[in-house]
């Protein structure tokens, strides 16, 4: 099973100095299997960059989890995800690289990030190499793990 | 056994079959919660915002994971990252507001108009207390409501 979960900050996102956040940012997460696709999108979640000192941050409601199949919806809250009992996923970790990005101008960058998973309840130290796409003077953050 | 009752058997055995395989059908293909034609709790972005941020867990219960029929003032209208409509509305807290991502989009809306939305309210999430960044109560599968 190939699980890809993809992160995206919304293009209309507020600065704050060199803090960047928006309420409507982006993750999607997609897995094949020979019965059925898995793919669910949440288009609510808070997400945190701090350009100065690399930190960034997410937090979101599993039930904002959007899956076309209303019954596989259901399953992922109630089984799966116990969403009763774990409302909430966050990340919070630091983009180590943070340096060597150039908010100023135009370009993608490689972002290595480091940091704590926090999902039904458990927390998971993890590290990815994402990507900080500045457009216009706006920021979208990508990672795929 | 006689070849007809056999034949009877073999075909009770197939309409079971069959009915058990359309429910399971039914029951994998069922449509999402029907939100335009449901029974909405009524109330305010502002009562709304201070419900799920101070209240007790059973007020909120009223709220959360219910569809909410919520009027109150446009703050800003928006595209996500999947091109659904976004819209704002006011609460007391200025950076802090109820936020409805659109199943179906509302034209001709913008900052400043008074509007009524119904959608399924999942809940407030806190912001960053460091950044002072209050948080937001979220709506999902939004429609205008009358």
């Amino acid at each position: 099973m190939v699980l890809s979960l993809i992160i995206f900050m919304a293009i209309n996102s507020t600065t704050k100095g060199k803090v960047y956040f928006t309420k409507n940012g982006s993750i999607s997460f997609f897995s094949k299997t020979i019965l059925q696709n898995i793919q669910a999108d949440n288009n609510e979640v808070i997400s945190i960059l701090n350009l100065q000192t690399g930190s960034l941050q997410f937090l979101l409601l599993n039930t904002a989890f959007h899956f076309p199949k209303a019954r596989m919806e259901e399953d992922f809250n109630g089984n799966y995800m116990e969403s009763d009992k774990y409302p909430r996923s966050t990340f919070k970790g630091r983009i180590a690289n943070i340096n060597k990005i150039d908010s100023s101008k135009d370009g993608a960058w490689q972002a290595n990030v480091t940091g704590d998973l926090m999902i039904h309840g458990v927390t998971k130290n993890i590290t990815t190499a994402g990507k900080i796409i500045i457009n216009d003077g706006k920021i979208s953050a990508a990672a795929s793990f | 056994m006689g070849k007809k009752f056999k034949r009877y058997v073999l075909l009770i055995f197939i309409i079971i079959i069959t009915i058990i395989a359309l429910i399971g059908y039914q029951v994998w293909n069922k449509p999402h919660e029907d939100i335009k034609n449901a029974v909405a709790v009524k109330t305010s972005a502002i009562k709304l915002y201070n419900s799920l941020t101070n209240d007790s867990a059973n007020t909120k219960a009223l709220f959360v994971n219910k569809i909410v029929a919520v009027s109150g003032e446009v703050k800003q209208v928006s595209r996500n990252q999947q091109n659904q409509q976004v819209i704002l509305l006011k609460t007391n807290i200025s950076d802090g507001s109820v936020n409805c991502t659109m199943e179906e989009n509302i034209k001709n809306i913008k900052a400043g108009d008074m509007i009524l939305i119904r959608g399924i309210c999942i809940g407030y999430i806190g912001g960053d207390n460091d950044m002072q960044l209050p948080g937001d109560v979220f709506l999902i599968r939004c429609y205008p409501s009358a």
